[in-house]
């Protein structure tokens, strides 16, 4: 990613999302509130069916990020989760660099949203890019 | 507060990352954590509650019993972690504050802050979750 302000990363972290990875990431993270695997449940509570983990969609994202910041580069994650993820959703990354500071180290904006276009997580991100 | 410890094992990374959609992900015994893989600390937290506990009736009765909605999440990397280190996870609250929310009504948000540092006692990465709770919807 070049480091100027302006410039975009855009990158497809997740095609047809499966019900399988949804529970891969219950065990992986060790959060396995029934709303993230068990259908009866989730149905019995109001929703159309199991939805991901707020967490899995920011860490799906994280490969975006991993892409640009390098495993040891960021300084700064953060995110909110505006709208439930779904199995079968088709996620996609936009990092945008917002400012480049003194020391190099650059800040992005993050959105990411799904295959309707609705965005489901807007954060930010800070640190070093990868070199070229 | 509280703390426990929380063991990064290379074999945990592997099955993290793989579950974040890296599903290659090789063994890597000097591995760095990826960016939220501090949030699979709760695996070693004793009073963690989305998990199977013999002290605890499952799934839970239903969701105005839990506690809130995730709403988001934020971590600050003093360095990353590596396979290999065993971290302290300290565990305190936050900051609180009230919002009022698009539909009407009061949002409750509420900061739970969790610091991890390493054998030396050095910060390595601190976590902040933010739940929300409104009067009359709670969904997670």
């Amino acid at each position: 990613m070049r480091s100027e302000v302006g410039t975009v990363h855009r990158q497809v972290v997740a095609e047809g999302l499966t019900r399988t990875q949804l529970v891969a990431y219950a065990g992986a993270s060790g959060d396995f509130h029934p709303f993230h695997h068990d259908e009866t449940y989730a149905t019995a509570h109001g929703f159309d069916r199991i939805f991901a983990h707020g967490m899995l969609t920011m860490g799906i994202t994280g490969q975006a990020l991993v892409a640009v910041f390098g495993p040891e580069g960021l300084v700064c994650y953060a995110a909110d989760f505006l709208k439930p993820v779904w199995p079968g959703d088709t996620l996609t990354a936009e990092l945008e660099i917002t400012a480049i500071n003194a020391d190099g180290s650059v800040e992005v904006d993050i959105s990411t949203t799904d295959q309707h276009g609705t965005q489901v997580l807007r954060g930010t991100a800070a640190g070093r890019l990868t070199a070229e | 507060m509280r703390s426990f410890e929380f063991p990064i094992e290379a074999g945990h990374i592997q099955e993290f990352k793989r579950s974040v959609g890296d599903h290659d992900a090789a063994f890597d015994p000097d591995a760095a954590a990826p960016p939220t893989f501090m949030v699979a600390a709760d695996r070693y937290d004793p009073d963690y509650d989305r998990r199977l506990r013999s002290d605890r009736k499952w799934p839970p009765v239903a969701p105005e019993t839990g506690s809130g909605f995730h709403a988001g999440m934020v971590f600050e990397y003093h360095r990353h972690p590596r396979a290999g280190e065993v971290l302290t996870a300290t565990v305190a609250d936050g900051e609180e504050w009230t919002k009022q929310g698009r539909r009407g009504g009061d949002l409750r948000f509420r900061e739970i802050i969790t610091t991890f540092t390493d054998a030396d006692g050095q910060p390595c990465v601190t976590a902040r979750w933010i739940n929300v709770r409104a009067a009359n919807e709670v969904r997670e």
